[in-house]
């Protein structure tokens, strides 16, 4: 494929995206959402959703499936103020934390607030400023400042450039950004919730991938982003502020990965049934003029993998835990059974292989064997 | 209130939910009136002075305790009693509990008896309003002009620009009568309409801190007497001043003490906070801080490695992490997930924080001052320089109003900080 063609090729896919979407405008990706794209790399309805912008969380509500996020008021007033302790009088907090952790020397305490720039200014004015500065500190060696406040990075989604305004600091030391994200999940003897860690560690991977492609625009060496994120969390219900350094070069690479597949996503659109449509566009009365029967044939054309983490990822999980509940499917098992049960798609099917009142399939003989193995170990035990 | 609290948790228990409700509905009442109470007391607090200190400690100290552990019975707020009993943040700004609320007298009853973390800040202003007010004008009260007053007492302690949090900190460590982050915003913007309507009408002016732009500092509180110098913030002063200011607290301190004054404990938590922050203090106390699975202590490298591969990352890597990133597994994050155990890589404080915060004593005003003093030696030259060039930028682009409030502060005062 040559240039033009390609070109050719994506503007197909962005106007076909569109009609996907309909006539509502695309929603902005927050960090949150970016985060959560490499939470379940393998759901064709999640990728098609997301790379026409379509509003998951409208489309669930509408659905009859809200969404179960949105965190509660006090947990936005603890996280705020946790965030608040922390940079309170020029992140004397975090720089305690990072001469702890990263022998941060004393010299270096200078502090900068990308976002005060004065007025009201637009994402797009404060982005060009976080460049500007961020340029300069690249640039500046031994000179440059130390922590960056409030930078607003943007990264490129399915032909769509979501401005990220994370509220994190971006921390200059030796030559190497680190990304540090405030947390206000508590770390209880030295352990954090699996599952927040993982969104914690997912979510400072999109900023380490921002802060990387930022930099590679501007001539930098990308690598000069550490991908170890400086996550910092209240400990032991103290509030009192902990940082531990946090590899996400895993997390990186499967972003990566899901982004680019985002921006291929047409091969999975071809596929879709020609006058396919997700629109949410308002009634009179503000909500969806589209019967909800219609929206769910559509959102089930395409096809889903649902897993027990979308729970805490995906808006639409409870539509996609029901689907598969009503289809038996053995994904409500979770990953690692389904994958264990590779080739058997049901819980019905499974169980009836395990008591032998199903005849195994091609390929299902192994699988068969192990289910009947169980089952005989079972009657046993029990 | 005890009593009655015991009598519902045994009603509960029972199942009793008609007894349980009345019970609830009197202690409710109980406390409604020790609140109002509360208030009264807090709005006159001069005509308090005749009873010795530590009856007035004991009040409001009590109230704490009580407004904080009543909150689950009267909102869905489960956490501010949790975070009342800790030595919190929140003493810095109205917590959680405070501004929730839009009653009034509730939120100052909360405020002044109940902040969490404010544990006897309030109680201590009562009695101590004696001991430091009579160089301040005590007759205001909590009107606007006394909290105009409070806020520049605050200022002038300190000399340096600050932040309302901690202003409001600072206040209740100075005694006075508890102020609301909200009530500082509201006097703010008052003060610039008050100057561009009448300019030099008052002698001075609660005004803004300017940044290297010349707008001003989101956030930042300052005193229009103080050198354009002063109120510029250049990459260090956010650190300078957080050192000034505790250096400026500690000899507060120290000088309460050579007068044979006893400060309050908000005034000793302010400073262990404060210290916390500074390197050289837990140290001198025979702590290290706590890190000790780090490869190095705090300023074990004081060189950064000019352009070595990965200074920093590699070096202060805590043990356990490592390694964690290339475990197989699908789902799981590379750290603190399921598998990490004991070893596990968060530090652990030892606990010298809380020991500063429990003490009576708290740390040092000395060594606060000397270490402090150590590290700004650092900054100064660094920082002095960057304000004078933003002062003389100032100074040649701003007429004087600007000069004061920073360009496009009016769309400014309208956002919070974040
Ligand atoms: S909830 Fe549904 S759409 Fe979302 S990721 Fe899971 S399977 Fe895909």
């Amino acid at each position: 494929m040559n240039k033009d063609e390609a070109k050719e090729r994506r503007e197909v896919d962005l106007d076909r995206l569109d009609r996907l979407r309909g006539a509502v405008p695309p929603r902005p990706h927050d960090a949150r959402a970016i985060a959560a794209l490499a939470a379940n790399p393998g759901c064709a309805r999640r990728s098609v959703l997301d790379a026409a912008g379509i509003d998951k969380d409208a489309t669930a509500t509408h659905l009859g499936f809200p969404a179960p996020f949105g965190r509660s008021p006090f947990a936005i007033t603890r996280g705020n103020a946790f965030e608040a302790l922390v940079k309170e009088s020029g992140c004397a907090e975090l720089l305690r934390l990072l001469r702890e952790l990263l022998g941060l020397p004393v010299a270096e305490a200078a502090y900068t607030d990308l976002g005060d720039i004065g007025g009201d200014p637009s994402a797009h004015l404060r982005h060009a400023h976080t460049r500007t500065l961020l340029d300069r500190a690249a640039r500046d060696g031994a000179g440059a400042g130390t922590l960056y406040d409030h930078p607003l990075l943007r990264l490129e989604i399915a032909g769509q450039s979501a401005y990220l305004e994370p509220d994190v600091v971006a921390f200059l030391h030796g030559g190497r950004f680190h990304i540090v994200e405030i947390k206000s999940f508590a770390v209880i003897d030295g352990q954090a919730e699996p599952d927040k860690a993982a969104a914690a560690a997912r979510q400072a991977a999109v900023y380490v991938l921002a802060l990387k492609t930022m930099l590679e625009e501007l001539g930098h060496d990308p690598g000069r982003v550490a991908h170890d994120v400086v996550l910092v969390c209240p400990e032991n219900f103290a509030n009192r502020p902990a940082a531990a350094l946090v590899d996400v070069r895993r997390q990186l690479a499967v972003l990566r990965r899901q982004l680019a597949r985002m921006t291929r996503v047409g091969t999975l659109v071809d596929a879709l049934p020609p006058g396919l449509t997700f629109d949410l566009a308002p009634g009179d009365d503000g909500v969806p003029g589209r019967p909800a029967a219609e929206l769910r044939e559509a959102v089930r054309a395409v096809e889903a993998r649902y897993a027990p983490d979308c729970l805490s990822t995906c808006d639409l999980c409870f539509f996609c835990r029901d689907e598969a509940a009503g289809q038996e499917s053995t994904d409500l098992l979770g990953r690692q059974v389904r994958d264990a049960l590779g080739g058997v798609a049901t819980v019905g099917e499974a169980l009836g292989l395990a008591d032998g009142s199903r005849e195994p399939g091609e390929g299902q003989e192994e699988i068969a064997r192990l289910l009947r193995l169980a089952d005989r170990m079972y009657a046993e035990l029990s | 209130m005890d009593a009655l609290r015991g009598e519902i948790r045994r009603a509960v228990r029972a199942r009793e939910s008609v007894l349980a409700r009345s019970l609830r509905a009197e202690l409710r009442r109980a406390e409604h009136s020790w609140q109002q109470e509360l208030t009264a007391r807090d709005s006159a607090p001069v005509e308090e002075h005749g009873a010795g200190p530590e009856d007035r400690h004991d009040a409001p100290g009590t109230g704490r305790a009580q407004t904080g552990r009543s909150a689950p019975d009267t909102s869905d707020e489960p956490a501010p009693h949790t975070l009342s009993d800790e030595p919190a943040p929140h003493a810095l700004g109205d917590g959680p509990a405070t501004h929730a609320l839009g009653d009034r007298a509730a939120s100052r009853a909360l405020g002044g008896g109940g902040a969490p973390g404010a544990r006897g800040g309030a109680a201590a202003g009562v009695w101590r309003a004696r001991v430091v007010r009579p160089g301040a004008t005590g007759r205001e009260g909590a009107s606007p002009a006394g909290v105009r007053e409070q806020v520049c007492q605050a200022l002038t302690l300190i000399g340096v620009p600050a932040a309302a949090r901690v202003v409001v900190a600072l206040n209740a460590a100075l005694g006075a009568a508890p102020l609301r982050s909200a009530q500082i915003a509201v006097l703010r913007r008052d003060e610039e309409r008050s100057f561009r309507a009448a300019p030099h009408a008052r002698p001075y002016y609660m005004c803004a801190a300017l940044t290297d732009r010349l707008s001003a500092a989101r956030g930042l509180l300052a005193l229009s007497t103080w050198p354009l110098e002063r109120r510029a913030v250049g990459p260090l002063s956010p650190r300078v001043d957080f050192l000034i200011t505790a250096i400026r607290l500690a000899e507060h301190l120290a000088r309460m003490a050579e007068a044979g004054e006893r400060p309050s404990p908000a005034a000793h938590r302010l400073l262990s906070r404060l210290a916390h922050n500074i390197p050289g203090i837990g140290e001198r106390q025979g702590t290290s801080n706590g890190y000790p699975r780090t490869r190095h202590g705090p300023g074990g490298r004081t060189e950064r490695d000019a352009d070595g591969p990965v200074p920093g990352g590699r070096a202060g890597r805590v043990p356990g992490a490592r390694g964690q990133g290339t475990t197989p597994g699908p789902t799981t994050a590379s750290w603190p997930a399921a598998g990490v155990q004991a070893d596990m890589s968060w530090p652990v404080s030892d606990g010298e924080p809380d020991r500063f915060a429990a003490g009576s004593d708290g740390p040092d005003p000395a060594a606060v001052v000397r270490a402090a003093r150590a590290e700004l030696e650092v900054h100064a030259a660094g920082d002095a320089a960057a304000r004078a060039e933003i002062a003389r930028r100032a100074r040649e682009a701003l007429p004087e109003a600007g000069r004061l409030f920073g360009v496009a502060t009016t769309t400014r005062a309208a956002r919070r900080p974040r």
